[in-house]
């Protein structure tokens, strides 16, 4: 847990410097595409995911923010043979795999401040991970926290009072005691709005 | 600013909704989803590569009555109308793996034999889905306003969430082979050297549970291949 309260200082340390000049709050819808780590688990991509995020441009070319996300993977295996040892079960699983990055965030972007811009950067963070099979009738479940980065390229264009934003995300958590370590690339696509 | 409050309401409230279900395949499950086939054998008879002691068996018998079993008191309350059905397929499945039915066990006892016993247990579910709670305390916060009237709650109703609860029975068929030769009467110790379960909620239609019933069975043989002669 010791992860969670570093992160949740970083984030309010960053939410009390924004949301004056050049501050920028939204969200985006988010698709999964799952790697290594995930992809042993559940090889299936997501469309189901979504980031609040809020932003400050330090100055004309670097910003700082934070992300919260919410991807969710899951798969059907039918008839999915299990063996350990001596014994070995067949059924369907059902696997759910829902991971929430709580990154902070620093950005590079380029082109003119009222303009459309694009930009590259990275979050540092930590990623909730709650990985669940069901089976027959019974549910197993793991949980932990995974120390996470997410480098990401990405654009922003001004549009009425906002911003629609882009972004391509590779965000890798490591291994933990629990679980493997994760791994995947997500596609955000949607509004920002500030001054 | 109200078209920024609002927008940023609606993200919330849209990105609720599409999460509110975050387990996809609920709608859909089938019993047949729900069973399982799980087997285990004793390690003194079998180990891969080294030795495998179910190959000296030859002969097998099925005892024709299904156990039910039942907490001492209790009204045995199983339907016996699949207890035939479930001892054919068992029969069928050794025949198919190669062994030899013993005719006259009393005269010749036969090598193993299998028995079939059935339990059932009733389980209550208790959902409760919060997040139109969630929503409500988010935007109050938001707007450092906190008050519980029905005005103020519209259109976030039901604030405290709502719950269900569904039952369900699940039944359990359990295969034990047993080493007859092994058997000791005096302790009353009896070697089970293989045992295969079939689990799953009972319910569907007739034809459907028979159907899931030979495919269980089948899998628990057919997922054992040192048991194939």
């Amino acid at each position: 847990m010791k992860p969670l309260y570093y992160l949740t200082a970083v984030f309010f340390l960053v939410t009390s410097i924004s949301f004056s000049q050049g501050t920028y709050l939204g969200g985006t819808y988010s698709i999964g595409i799952p790697l290594g780590g995930i992809e042993n688990y559940i090889s299936a991509g997501s469309f189901r995911g979504a980031s609040f995020e809020g932003v400050k441009e330090i100055n004309s070319k670097v910003a700082v923010g934070w992300i919260l996300g919410w991807n969710v993977f899951s798969e059907k295996l039918v008839n999915e043979v299990y063996t350990d040892d001596n014994l070995t079960l067949t059924g369907t699983q059902f696997r759910y795999l829902n991971l929430f990055p709580i990154l902070a965030r620093g950005l590079y972007e380029f082109g003119e401040l009222d303009g459309t811009r694009p930009f590259i950067g990275s979050g540092i963070g930590v990623t909730a991970d709650i990985a669940k099979t069901n089976i027959g009738l019974f549910s197993f479940q793991k949980t932990g926290w995974h120390f996470t980065i997410a480098p990401e390229l990405g654009i922003k264009i001004p549009l009425g009072y906002g911003s629609i934003t882009g972004s391509l995300r590779y965000t890798y958590g490591v291994k933990t005691k629990e679980l493997d370590n994760v791994s995947y690339l997500s596609v955000n696509l949607g509004m920002l709005w500030g001054e | 600013m109200n078209s920024k409050k609002t927008l940023t309401r609606l993200l919330v409230l849209l990105t609720i909704t599409g999460f509110s279900a975050c387990y996809p395949y609920g709608n859909d499950i089938t019993y047949e989803d729900l069973d399982i086939a799980l087997t285990q054998y004793d390690k003194d008879y079998y180990s891969p590569g080294a030795y495998n002691y179910f190959q000296d068996f030859q002969t097998f018998i099925v005892p024709d009555t299904v156990i039910h079993i039942i907490e001492d008191g209790v009204t045995d309350e199983i339907s016996r109308d699949y207890d035939k059905y479930v001892i054919e397929q068992v029969h069928s499945n050794l025949l198919k793996l190669g062994y030899v039915e013993e005719s006259d066990p009393e005269v010749n006892p036969p090598d193993i034999a299998v028995t079939v016993s059935v339990t059932t247990s009733e389980h209550i579910v208790y959902d409760w889905y919060p997040y139109w709670a969630w929503f409500y305390i988010f935007i109050k916060k938001g707007d450092r306003v906190s008050t519980t009237s029905d005005e103020d709650n519209y259109p976030w109703n039901p604030y405290y969430g709502y719950g269900t609860s569904y039952t369900y029975t699940a039944g359990t068929v359990i295969l034990e082979m047993v080493d007859v030769a092994k058997v000791d009467e005096s302790t009353e110790e009896i070697p089970v050297i293989w045992a295969g379960v079939i689990n799953g909620a009972v319910g569907g239609p007739e034809d459907g549970l028979k159907s899931r019933l030979s495919t269980g069975i089948d899998r628990c043989f057919n997922q054992s291949p040192y048991l194939f002669k």
